[in-house]
Parts: structure tokens; sequence; C-alpha cells
């Protein structure tokens, strides 16, 4: 009697613990949607590399949360001398279609971009636009894999797959599996599956850096598994909730 | 027309001075090197063009205002007469022009461009109604904006407010389109110089659920000539006229739909004139589409109606209505290389226009770009006509 008593004070114990482990989308909803930050302004270096040629371009990214669930961004380049002042304007929408700008100063007109092209390759790199912008919770339905050990850390490891067959096809992603530091509430390693189900994308995360008490990825490397090529992100001259002017993010500011 | 010309570049030099001495930023000194070649595509296939480049842009910045100033140094060899006659003079010309060469204020909600610059309105692709403001080199069409547009003295107001736009567009002194019409003792006559005569116009752009829209007006003079007997002798001249506009663009899934229409008020508000244009409607509808994330392509509609059609009085080479598609497609390995198809096929003659580029990204910043302007059809169609003027241009420029 007494063992079976023992029995149940434990499962009554342990039950509480089991259950706070959790879900997938908790442990997104923390990655995606943290707080502490408002506006960011950074300089990126971009390398890409493929079959031995190497290509850089060097971005100014200025990004704002317009609302908890929205985010505005512009990316203008400094290099190479034959695309600096291309300027790139992304306006997210939770409703309806996000809205994406594109200004070409050979041409000095913005040209409006289809919404649907998230899994173009971003300025011919391994990234896509989608990957560049921030990842909308609802696109995906996120089930936790559980505690697995990544270079020494105690990661989770989240299966997303996409809630709509829209979301597969305008991303190209069938699945992406994401370790997620529980301590920074950040992603560490991601795959990315094609439409087929085959490993396209390896996700690197080489340095995260805690800027005004918000743990940010400053160093990014995406291998392209089946090109054999790769595209690294530097972040640097990171500032933080510098309340940025709401003008820099429209089309006026783009083509200036 | 030396006068002009003289006067630009002393504008031109007046501003870089004035960047240079009174602006206290740093200046930002980039532009380009390139070699070019634009060998004929009809017989007897000699090289139209033979030459190179060095453009030179200054931008200096600073808290309210930007000087920006973009000059141009071209040696460039090329045939006098562009038609299909044999010509064996080679022109050569040393050329230092501004390309663009302008002072930007701005305020809070309010942007002032002062200077030679590009103006440009609407939102199709290629074929902009509403689009009144710089012209066309249409005998120099290459893989540049800046060969075949050319820029305009324009005074630019851009008022903005919430989501909305006015923007104001003052352009003292008529400069036409380059057609290459070539008529044996014709006198261009262009308007003139008078305030009077100074073009002017107005665009309201707006946005609302995803939808961006234009509703324009321009007062101005026809960009392409009319060819007017006056005096037992032929003379070239450009009529005003009065442009409504409006246009649109509205992106979903993998489309971005695009329109743009005008209504042309010209001088023959009857029809009765056969010398100078009718009234007329000129719109495009069409839509960009997403065939895979490197390759897009677009289709347009292409209409213009003439209006107060008057049988007996009309120009023999006018339509009632003339009905036009366009397509590019486009298909670029961001860095690497890409590849675009211009086309513009006139339905009711046959006549077509093509413009392939094709641009390889040797180096960071070292391109090559080869490609073609081919016009074909019957003699009288609006592009058989311009056959003579089909070549094909390779460029290589290295920018910095």
């Amino acid at each position: 009697m007494k063992q079976i008593l023992s029995l149940i004070i434990i499962v009554f114990l342990i039950l509480p613990l089991v259950s706070q482990e959790p879900t997938g989308r908790e442990i997104m909803e923390k990655v995606i949607l943290k707080t502490g930050w408002q506006d960011m302004e950074a300089e990126i270096t971009m390398t890409i590399t493929l079959r031995g040629r190497q290509r850089i371009r060097k971005i100014k990214m200025y990004s704002r949360k317009r609302t908890e669930t929205e985010s505005d961004m512009v990316m203008k380049f400094l290099y190479p001398p034959d695309v600096k002042g291309t300027g790139f304007l992304l306006i997210e929408h939770d409703q309806g279609e996000d809205e994406r700008y594109l200004y070409l100063p050979a041409l000095r007109r913005i040209r409006r971009i289809a919404a649907s092209g998230q899994g173009g390759a971003f300025m011919g790199s391994d990234f896509s636009y989608y990957d560049i912008g921030k990842p909308k919770l609802n696109d995906w339905q996120y089930k936790n894999l559980g505690l697995v050990k990544l270079k020494g850390r105690q990661c989770y490891q989240i299966e997303a797959l996409p809630a709509t067959p829209q979301i597969e096809k305008d991303t190209g992603y069938s699945r992406i599996i994401h370790w997620i530091d529980p301590e920074k509430w950040s992603a560490l390693q991601a795959e990315y599956y094609d439409r087929r189900g085959k490993l396209w994308k390896v996700l690197e995360i080489k340095e995260i850096q805690k800027i005004n008490e918000v743990w940010f990825q400053t160093h990014l490397l995406m291998k392209n598994v089946s090109s054999g090529g790769q595209s690294e992100m530097k972040f640097e001259k990171i500032e933080i909730n510098k309340g940025l002017s709401p003008q820099i993010f429209t089309q006026r500011y783009l083509s200036r | 027309m030396r006068k002009r010309k003289r006067q630009l570049i002393a504008w031109g030099f007046f501003l870089l001075v004035l960047g240079a001495n009174c602006l206290p930023a740093a200046p930002d000194f980039q532009g380009y090197l390139k070699f070019f070649a634009h060998p004929g595509l009809t017989s007897p296939y000699r090289f139209n063009r033979f030459g190179t480049r060095l453009q030179l842009t200054l931008k200096k910045s600073q808290q309210l205002v930007d000087l920006f100033a973009s000059f141009n140094l071209d040696l460039d060899e090329r045939y006098r007469n562009s038609s299909n006659q044999i010509n064996p003079d080679m022109m050569t010309s040393f050329k230092i022009y501004p390309v663009e060469a302008y002072l930007f204020f701005h305020w809070s909600n309010l942007d002032l461009r002062l200077g030679k610059q590009f103006i440009f309105w609407g939102r199709t692709d290629w074929i902009n109604p509403t689009d009144n403001i710089t012209p066309w080199d249409y005998t120099n069409i290459t893989a540049e904006i800046e060969d075949y547009r050319l820029a305009v003295n324009a005074l630019r107001l851009n008022w903005y407010f919430g989501l909305s736009n006015l923007e104001i567009v003052f352009v003292p002194y008529f400069q036409p389109n380059r057609t290459g019409l070539e008529i044996p003792g014709a006198q261009e006559e262009l308007p003139e110089q008078k305030p009077s005569n100074w073009q002017e116009g107005l665009r309201f752009s707006s946005g609302w659920g995803g939808l961006n829209f234009s509703l324009s007006y321009w007062r101005g003079f026809d960009l392409f000539p009319s060819v007017v007997p006056e005096n037992k002798a032929l003379k070239i001249k450009y009529y005003p006229q009065q442009v409504l506009g409006v246009d649109f663009d509205y992106a979903y899934g993998h489309f971005v739909f695009k329109g743009e229409g005008a209504y042309y008020r010209t001088q023959d508000s009857t029809g009765f004139d056969p010398l100078v244009r009718n009234p007329f409607i000129y719109y495009v509808l069409g839509s960009d589409y997403n065939l895979s994330s490197e390759v897009t392509l677009n289709l347009q509609y292409v209409e213009k109606r003439v209006l107060k059609w008057q049988p007996g009085f009309m120009s023999p080479h006018e339509k009632k209505v003339t009905r036009s598609v366009s397509a590019r497609l486009a298909y670029k390995k961001e860095g690497y290389y890409s590849l675009q198809l211009i086309g513009v096929y006139n339905l009711a003659d046959g006549d077509y226009f093509l413009l392939p580029i094709f641009n390889y990204e040797i180096a960071d910043g070292l391109n090559l770009y080869a490609g073609a302007t081919f016009f074909a059809g019957p003699e009288n169609s609006p592009f058989g006509r311009n056959k003579d003027f089909s070549r094909a241009f390779l460029e290589i420029k290295y920018s910095f």
C-alpha cells in the first residue's frame, strides 16, 4: 500500500514537470516573437561561393516591428559598385499579401515584385527571400522532437511543417528542422528540405551576440547541399532600438 | 542648340563646384568605364557605333540637401547617317555631357529636385501611356536606360502625406524624342522658349488594401514630331497636348497586375485637321508572373483608340484602333548572368520590335553585355519603318 501511495505521489510530482515541457509552437513563439527590440540597423557582408567563384555583397539593413506580429525591412546595397544603390523593401501584413518592392538605380524605378516569390534566391545567394525575412508563426505547424545535443549544447529539436500547401509552394520547403538553444531562444542550426522531401540546405549559426539584452544571430552560414555552394552572412555595426523613423520603410526612402 | 549644350555643361559644372565647396560632407565618387561596339544588323552590316565611355558620378549628401552630378566622357566613332546608305565617312567625336546633375532638397514631408534629371511616370512595362516627360532616344537603345532616355532640366516637388504623394513637375525647355527621322530639306521647329510653353504636370499616388494607384495630368508637347507642309516646304513640328492618366499595380500570389491608361487631348479637337493628331485613348493592361524564383514573365495588351475619327481627314498611316501585345521574359541567376527578352508585336501590321539582352558578371563590378535591337515588319508599319536602326551591341563595363 505504501508503495502504491509513493508511486501516486511520484506521478503527481512528475506530471507537472512533464506538462511543463513546452510545445513546438511555444518554443518557436519565443524564438520568433522575441521581445526587447523594436527596430534594428546593421551592415551585412554576404559572401556567396559557388564552384570556386566568390561574390561579395555589402548591404545596409533596417528593420522594425510595426505591430507585435508584423515587421518592415529595408535593404540597400553598398557593394559591389554595379549594384550599389539597389534597394529592397518588405512590408509584412498579417492579413493579405506582403508588399515587396525593388529599386534598381540603373532603371531609376521602383518595381513591385510578386509577394509569392519568397522561395527565390536573395541576390543570388543561398538564402531565399523567406529566409532573410521574419518567419510568420502561423505559416508552420510545429512539433517538439525533444532535447538533443548539438556541439555540446542541449537544444530543442523542432520540426516545422508547412501549414498549407501554398506555404510549401511559396517557400519551396516541405519541412524544416530547427535546433533551438533554450537559454538564448535562438536557433543554432536548421535543415531545410525541398518539396520532394530531400535535404536541400543546412543553416549553421556561427555566432550569437547579446545586444541590448536580446540575443541576435550575427554570423550565419547557409550550405546548399544540392548545389555544393554556400553563402555566409555577417552582421556588423548592429544598433538596436534607435527609434528608426517610419519614413525609412517607404518607397520614398528606397529610391533616395 | 550648341548654346543650349554649353548652358547644360556650365550648369553641371556649377553644381559640381557648388557641391564640392559648399557642402561639408565627404563626397562619394563612383562611375564606370565601358567599351562598346554596335554593329548594324542590316546590309552592309557596318559598325554603327564603336567607342569608349567614362562616366563619373559625384554624390554628396548632408542633412537637408544632396548633390548628384553624373557626367559622360564619350570617345565615339559613328556613322554620320544611320540609314542603310553606304556612307564612307566615319564621324569621330569626343563629347563631355551631363547625364544628370541636380540638387535634391529633402525635408520631413517634402522633396525638391532641381536640375537635369530622369522623371518616369507609370507602372507598366516598357510602354507607359502616362510617361511623357523624359524623351526617348529610339536610335540608341542598349542595355542601359541612360542611353535611350534623355534626362530633362526640371523642377520636381514631392509632398508626402500618410500613404499618399503629390508630385508637381515643371519642365521649362522642351526636348523631343530622338527618332532618327531624316527628311531632306525639312526644318525642325521646336516650341519657342517662353514661360507659356513651360511643360507642367501633377501626379497623385496612393495605396489602399494592397492596391497602389496614381492619377496624373500633364500639359506639354507631343514628344513625337509631325511633318507639316508650310510655305512650299516641309517642317518638323511638335504640337501641344494634355494627358490625363491613371495607373495601378496589385500583387496577388505569383502575379503582379499592372495597368495604365491615358486620354490625350490634342490640338485637333474636332478631328478635321489631317496634319495634327486626333485626340486618343491609350492603355496597357498586363501582369508579371513568377514562373519560378529565377524566371519572370510579363505579358501586356496595348490598345490605342483614335477619337473624333473623320474619314477623309485622317493621315494615311493612322488607324482607328491599334492593338499590340508586349512581352518580357527574364531569367536571372543573380551575381552570375541574366537573360532578358523584350518584344512588342503590332497585331494589325504584323511588325515587331525585339530586344534580347544577355549580361554576364565576369567579376564583382565587371560585366559583359550583349544584345540586339531588332525592328521588322512591312515598310510603312511603325517598326518596319525603323528596320535600318536594327543593330547588335556588345559592351564590357567596369564599375568603380
